[in-house]
């Protein structure tokens, strides 16, 4: 989202008079009304709860929650399973993000190529956005199966050994990021094909001219003018990473021990498995803050490679 | 689309090839071969993966425990699907997750149909505010708020119901919806709704008779995305269904597995189940293809 170029109003009513201009202000307020106070009452006012449970201890299971300050942040900070938790979440974060983002242009720049067939290839290529993430993750359980998967099965035919995808703790986070990637980059690239499409191409003639050659133009035309985009783009997939919870629970539970167990699936696991409300919100308190962070991270980032063009 | 074109050579009229015979390849320029290597490639991994459900669904489950595996169904049959009919309430799943759904789309697009038009058309104080306000709250976790709108639901009685689901999924598709409205809005030249107000109609007139007929393309494109996205919800049935009373599709997969005949996970079952929640929405993925792209397009680039 630019955000940025919101901030433009557009003034294009007609001046009339006094009284038409109030009622013109109050038709305006009762059009967002709806969408403010939806927003308001599902999502702010659930949120300042959040911030005001995660300094208690409250519980389903104790009686009136008893404010304890900090607490809850100084018990997550020694917590093993959050800190795990923490970890595989960065650790993610980084990976699929990245080669996400890697893939997702990849598929851009061949969708943009001219070859036989390519809207059929376009819309196959909208499958995986609109496959529901439960159903990958619980088919991929039985894809990745040791004796009877298909990846193995494919893999047994070239080299001599079935690797045990899902009981490895490494395997297993390879498995949980490749699924993501698969499910997740071709939304980005259907966004890349588009910032691709709005490139003129007199740019391109123009650096064929100067015998640039095609990693060239690449790198200093195509690139340039797609970063302001990519930028926005990687403000919602880190931000999207940092927050997913289908895979994990449909695939592996968090296993195998605690290795795959990313944040959102903790907070769920503290909040409606061991009933801890306060301690939940704290951790989902944290969460929001991470989320912020990159959102502003990347912003800035945009911000920087708009000026430069 | 123009620009993708600029990769062709150019073709001048006394420079064609000659008409010697010559092998096929000869005539494919160079770069070609690794664009197709690339095509195929890039198939493989999206159509794999989905023919591994629909083959796996059609399998029974006997010949699906085989080394090494049939890539083709030898004997397909629907066993699996008939097991799962008996397992999980397909119908009650089916008319939730289809209401759920059409009912999130549609309270989805009106609401933010009507704040898109304020935001692009009339200038009032705080409106900035309001619209940067409401795409920031999109950045909003959903797990950092779930917990009190369980506790808001459990007193509200709202729990175990459709009207809950389409409550919070609404609220969750609000930012990104008033976002593209509101550009789709803006691209509406002004011009007819100026005329209208000449001819002395009132707002509601404009709206209804002008500006609803021109973003009818519009319209459709969101409705259709968000109709895709709310198909897939997972997470909000799972915290906030009870019963088969809001139990969605997605939430039958997780109960398909679990099958008494056979002590070991019934893989059959959950490809079948798999395959009844992703038939209606890849069908309607690649009948609406142009109107989905162009959507997904418009709420990441034009402001």
């Amino acid at each position: 989202m630019y955000v940025g170029t919101a901030k433009v109003p557009t003034a294009t009513v007609a001046v009339g008079t006094r009284r038409r201009r109030r009622r013109l202000l109050l038709l305006a307020y009762l059009l967002v009304a709806p969408a403010i106070i939806w927003r308001l009452a599902v999502a702010i006012y659930p949120f300042l709860i959040t911030l005001y449970q995660s300094f208690t201890d409250s519980s389903p299971l104790s009686g009136t929650p008893r404010f304890i300050g900090l607490d809850n942040f100084v018990r997550m900070f020694h917590d093993p399973m959050v800190m795990q938790s923490l970890g595989f979440t960065f650790l993610f974060t980084v990976v699929s993000t990245f080669v996400q983002m890697v893939y997702a242009l990849g598929i851009a720049f061949l969708l943009n190529r001219p070859f036989r067939g390519r809207e059929l290839v376009r819309a196959i290529n909208l499958l995986p956005w609109a496959m529901p993430t439960i159903v990958i993750a619980t088919a991929s359980q039985w894809m990745f199966n040791n004796q009877y998967g298909m990846i193995n099965d494919l893999i047994i035919r070239v080299l001599p050994f079935r690797p045990l995808w899902l009981a490895d703790p490494t395997l297993a986070r390879i498995v949980v990021i490749l699924l993501d990637v698969w499910k997740n980059a071709p939304w980005a690239s259907i966004i890349l094909l588009a910032g691709l499409q709005n490139i003129p191409s007199e740019l391109y003639e123009a650096a064929k001219v100067d015998g640039a050659s095609s990693w060239r133009t690449l790198r200093s035309v195509v690139l340039p003018l797609l970063a302001p985009l990519i930028f926005t783009l990687l403000i919602f997939i880190s931000t999207a990473r940092v927050l997913s919870f289908d895979l994990v629970y449909g695939l592996t539970q968090g296993g195998p021990g605690n290795s795959t167990t990313l944040l959102s699936y903790q907070i769920y696991q503290l909040a409606f498995t061991g009933l801890y409300y306060g301690y939940g919100s704290a951790v989902a308190v944290f969460a929001f803050l991470i989320v912020l962070f990159l959102s502003l991270f990347f912003f800035l980032f945009m911000r920087r490679s708009e000026r430069a063009l | 689309m123009s620009t993708a074109e600029v990769h062709s050579p150019p073709q001048t009229p006394g420079l064609t090839r000659t008409p010697k015979k010559r092998s096929f390849f000869a005539n494919i320029p160079p770069g070609t071969v690794a664009l197709y290597i690339g095509v195929i490639l890039f198939l493989l991994i999206t159509v794999i993966p989905i023919y591994w459900i629909v083959l796996s669904a059609f399998t029974p489950i006997t010949e699906l425990f085989t080394t090494p595996l049939n890539y083709i169904p030898v004997h397909p049959s629907f066993i699996n699907f008939q097991t799962v009919a008996q397992i999980v309430p397909l119908d009650q799943q089916f008319i939730n997750n289809t209401l759920l759904s059409v009912l999130s789309a549609a309270f989805s697009v009106l609401v933010s149909l009507l704040a898109a038009y304020a935001f692009a058309r009339i200038s009032f104080p705080g409106s900035n505010i309001l619209f940067l306000g409401l795409l920031i709250s999109g950045y909003l976790p959903t797990i950092s708020i779930i917990i009190p709108l369980f506790q808001m639901f459990e007193n509200l009685s709202l729990l175990d119901s459709i009207q809950g689901l389409v409550i919070l999924l609404v609220s969750f598709l609000m930012p990104t919806s008033v976002w593209i409205m509101t550009s789709f809005v803006r691209q509406i030249p002004v011009e007819l709704e100026e005329a209208g107000q000449i001819d002395g109609a009132n707002f509601l007139s404009i709206f209804w008779h002008v500006i609803i007929p021109v973003l009818r393309p519009s319209i459709a494109t969101l409705f259709l995305i968000n109709l895709v996205a709310s198909w897939q919800e997972f997470f909000f049935p799972l915290i906030f269904s009870r019963s088969d009373a809001s139990a969605t599709l997605t939430l039958g997969i997780t109960q398909a597995a679990v099958n008494p005949q056979y002590q070991t996970v019934a893989w059959g079952n959950e490809a079948a189940m798999g395959l009844i929640v992703i038939a209606p929405i890849f069908i309607i993925t690649i009948v609406f293809q142009k109107q989905i792209v162009e959507g997904l397009m418009a709420g990441s680039l034009k402001g």
